[in-house]
């Protein structure tokens, strides 16, 4: 930072700029939430005035399922085969489960299966989503909505 | 090394000074990457639903108030179930609904049809004292989610006769024809 002529060194106090930003850092690493990744925030859900915050956030497991309006999984932004999907889901879900439990094929899944689905897709695909994942044990749904209108066009 | 420096402080009178450039650059890398990664998520709610696999029942005998309903025979099986028929136009949209065998709603669903639909079935769900416990809906595959999940919120804020929330609420798919 020498700036020729007398040779005067200009050394500005770094140490505020430095605070403020490690606020801002600490304010940005609170707030940032990676659960959303595994949420497709192009899709349009819909709007039931109803529906409720989520409660129960941190009791227990969830898996997010997003449906496309074609009727499509897509999980972390991939298009992904519902079947083996739910397949590995269900897997990892029962070894939550004790042994007499998870020996029962019967036996209800303890995981809650989110559906964020658009508001167009058809009934038909959806269903398909829900039959799949009761072949499979899982018995809790919980069916996303915005409760008001949304403001993004 | 600190308490050599700091005898050499005592001496020489020298005072460290930290490179505080270095830092921020690191700092300000980390700023931009929570800046550049940070996006709030929409608040949004949920239905939540116990739904065990269904299994499609027909609506045994009309809708009826409970003094009849006492009179008659013993309960067939299904009976305490009321079936919601749900058709679809070709755009999505509801076409008409069935609650029963009494047609109840024709043409889109607008927002005065959901209040029509949810004071139906709290006067069912009270006349009928305790005739029903279930509700099983039959949709059209055609049939939008928006739409079917407005019915679905409908129907899971149904309490039964005794007052408890309604917790036998099922779908299934209509054969398209």
């Amino acid at each position: 930072m020498s700036h020729g002529g007398d040779g005067n060194t200009a050394e500005p106090d770094l140490t505020p700029m430095l605070d403020m930003v490690f606020q801002l850092i600490t304010f940005f690493m609170l707030v940032i939430n990676f659960k959303s990744a595994s949420m497709d925030l192009s899709l349009k859900l819909p709007v039931v005035g109803s529906a409720r915050p989520v409660e129960n956030e941190g009791i227990e497991d969830f898996l997010v399922l997003n449906v496309n309006k074609t009727g499509e999984l897509v999980i972390y932004n991939q298009v992904t085969p519902l079947e083996s999907y739910l397949n590995s889901e269900a897997r990892v879900s029962r070894r939550k489960l004790s042994a007499a439990e998870a020996s029962d094929p019967n036996v209800e899944l303890p995981t809650t299966i989110v559906i964020r689905a658009d508001k167009a897709v058809k009934f038909k695909d959806l269903n398909r989503v829900f039959t799949e994942c009761q072949k499979r044990g899982f018995r809790k749904f919980s069916l996303k909505a915005f409760n008001m209108e949304d403001p993004e066009p | 090394m600190s308490s050599r420096r700091r005898r050499r402080r005592k001496k020489g009178g020298e005072e460290v000074k930290l490179n505080m450039a270095a830092m921020l650059d690191m700092a300000f890398q980390l700023l931009t990457f929570f800046i550049m990664t940070f996006r709030p998520s929409p608040i949004e709610g949920q239905i939540a639903l116990n739904l065990p696999p269904p299994i499609a029942v027909t609506q045994m005998r009309p809708i009826q108030p409970s003094d009849q309903a006492k009179s008659d025979g013993p309960s067939l099986p299904g009976f305490g179930t009321l079936v919601i028929t749900v058709k679809a136009s070709d755009n999505g949209e509801l076409q008409s609904l069935v609650l029963g065998e009494r047609p109840l709603l024709r043409g889109a669903l607008r927002p005065g049809d959901v209040n029509a639909l949810d004071r139906e079935l709290q006067n069912i769900f009270t006349l009928s004292g305790g005739t029903f416990d279930a509700i099983q809906l039959h949709v059209d595959p055609k049939l939008n989610y928006s739409t079917f999940l407005a019915l679905m919120d409908v129907c899971a804020r149904q309490k039964t006769a005794d007052g408890k929330k309604l917790e036998k609420l099922s779908f299934i798919e209509l054969k398209s024809q």
